[in-house]
């Protein structure tokens, strides 16, 4: 991927108001039509020889845009680029079609161990050297930009040299890459590290935001933790009000992988993603779903 | 002198994976609790999720052995071996072969039994399609061509060797389980959704508990052949009675059923080894594990 490719002319599209594609809802999806744009799926979850996981997304494929999120690309380990997982990864982009793919910002292991787990870089010119050298390497195996998503912390380096968000522009500049934000992690670090979550997100460069992730969260006696096993909290729907604010119409989804509700109560919660998004940026503009 | 990223890396890995170590000193004061506090979110969350990994893929194990004392052998299993795995889906392959060969475990073989099945059932659910042969396959096939057919086996076809009564522990673990197997999913959630819960899963200790009781009750006098296959779209076992596991075991490698069908009447009634033979292809078929039937043509004598 090089400069000679405009963003404004393959920035993908707008897709509206979505949802995490989760097993228990595939039959509620496919026997109704359930008010929902497109679907996030978990790209390692189906990264599988066959069966049923692949059977039910092929036919998710074939009525909603889809599009894919991994969890172990690792972008910023020192560990070698695995190779056998993007060529899995590239092979089941060839097979849905995904508007786009995204990853976290983190590291997942060193050294052939996977701690399953989004750790934090520390934000260094080096650290941002080596994740911007990664991220062109996997967007020239795939041929295409991919998303980086900000991820939710508990700890902070003592050796970082700037702060998040300026890390964060600083990937999607250099590495010329598309930003996935999430609102809920954002709130749950701002509050974790002390700070300003409007700070973040009005620091990110809009033209990079392809899509928002919402999420709930759950409050230990001391901190924040991404759990996604409850709805969006109200604090996380005002910032999202102020991302609406900055970025426009970003397409939305909500997470939710534990204690999963029913498909509808999901649906309602993205209701209210919809309302919110009309009452910032008025109807026209957020029905303008691809 | 600044760290470098590698050796960053290299030493909060470390932290994470070793029980004893609280945290790392490369991180800063937190505002609002202690370092170890906070480093222990993912200390914590890393046994959590692996602990996780190992519950969704075992249900049946953790209904035999119980919550607690599946706690403990999760947190000898993680111990033992860090995740290798980019995918969690696989990350719980070596439990069988660890009960087989760990102390207290080993001593209760049927632990590795009840992992070995549900270990079979869960690659079977996402093994790789294939088309599957019918009845109406076969309708054109003479007798000669029956006995020269070799048949191929979907990718979800595994036969297991097992020393206890499966059957029967299975259905008695039945309400333990909603009956539909779904291997472990990914998320990219934190996943710590009850800290009190959390430390008492990670901290679990078995030194305090009984290990494992062996089960006599349900243990066979010789080794069983258990097969487990997909069948639309669920995963499935049944244990084989003596002719129709040699049966299925030489058809698997690559016998000619003509020549099954005469060790089938050695083995028993001579008469009625032919309708037997063609009542085992049949329920195979039905089963939707034959994928071809494979003719080689005989030439032709002078």
């Amino acid at each position: 991927m090089g400069p000679s490719n405009p963003m404004s002319d393959c920035k993908p599209p707008y897709l509206g108001f979505g949802l995490g594609l989760r097993a228990q809802h595939y039959h509620a999806i496919l026997s109704g039509e359930p008010q929902v744009d497109w679907f996030e799926i978990i790209s390692e979850n189906y990264m599988v020889p066959g069966g049923q996981p692949l059977r039910m997304l092929d036919r998710i494929a074939e009525r909603y845009p889809l599009v894919m999120h991994g969890v172990s690309l690792s972008i910023a380990s020192t560990s070698p680029l695995d190779m056998a997982y993007l060529r899995d990864l590239r092979g089941l982009a060839d097979r849905v079609n995904p508007k786009w793919i995204s990853d976290h910002l983190c590291w997942t292991g060193v050294h052939g161990v996977n701690l399953h787990d989004l750790l934090p870089v520390p934000y260094t010119e080096e650290a941002l050297n080596h994740v911007v050298s990664r991220i062109t390497q996997v967007q020239d195996f795939l041929g295409r930009r991919i998303a980086i998503e900000n991820v939710s912390s508990y700890i902070e380096y003592s050796q970082s040299e700037m702060s998040e968000w300026d890390f964060v522009r600083e990937v999607a500049e250099r590495a010329d890459c598309w930003l996935l934000l999430d609102v809920n992690n954002v709130f749950v670090s701002g509050f974790n590290h002390q700070f300003d979550g409007c700070a973040f997100i009005e620091a990110i460069p809009i033209e990079r935001v392809v899509q928002f992730h919402l999420a709930g969260h759950s409050e230990a006696d001391t901190h924040l933790i991404d759990t996604h096993d409850e709805p969006v909290r109200e604090e996380v729907w005002e910032l999202y009000g102020q991302a609406l604010k900055r970025f426009g119409a970003v397409s939305t989804m909500i997470e939710r992988d534990d204690n999963i509700p029913p498909l509808a109560d999901l649906v309602a919660e993205l209701n209210r993603a919809r309302t919110i998004a009309r009452e910032v940026l008025g109807a026209p503009a957020v029905g303008a779903a691809a | 002198m600044s760290l470098s990223l590698a050796e960053l890396q290299k030493r909060v890995q470390a932290a994470i994976l070793a029980p004893d170590r609280p945290f790392v000193d490369l991180i800063k004061p937190p505002p609002r609790d202690s370092a170890k506090t906070m480093f222990g979110v993912y200390k914590s969350a890393y046994r959590l999720r692996l602990a996780e990994f190992l519950a969704n893929d075992h249900e049946k194990l953790r209904a035999f052995l119980g919550d607690a004392q599946f706690a403990a052998l999760a947190r000898d299993y993680i111990a033992a071996n860090p995740s290798d795995q980019s995918n969690a889906r696989w990350y719980a392959r070596k439990l069988p072969e660890f009960l087989a060969t760990n102390d207290p475990y080993r001593g209760s073989p049927i632990l590795r039994d009840l992992a070995v099945l549900e270990r079979a059932l869960n690659d079977a659910f996402d093994a790789a399609d294939r088309p599957i042969v019918t009845l109406a396959d076969l309708a054109g096939l003479s007798g000669e061509q029956f006995g020269a057919a070799r048949l191929r086996f979907h990718p979800s076809f595994s036969l297991q060797s097992v020393t206890h009564d499966l059957e029967s522990l299975w259905r008695e673990l039945e309400t333990h389980d909603d009956g539909e197997r779904n291997p472990r999913e990914e998320s990219c959630a934190g996943r710590i959704n009850s800290a009190a819960a959390g430390e008492a899963a990670v901290h679990s200790e078995s030194a305090d508990m009984p290990g494992p009781a062996p089960e006599p009750r349900l243990s066979l006098s010789a080794p069983v052949t258990i097969a487990v296959w997909r069948q639309s779209s669920s995963s499935r076992f049944r244990r084989l009675e003596a002719e129709e596991e040699m049966a299925l075991i030489s058809a698997r490698d690559g016998m000619p059923f003509g020549a099954i069908c005469e060790m089938i009447a050695v083995m028993g009634d001579a008469e009625g080894a032919a309708l037997r033979a063609a009542g085992y292809l049949r329920a195979w078929i039905d089963c939707e594990i034959v994928t071809s039937v494979e003719v080689t043509e005989t030439p032709a004598t002078s």
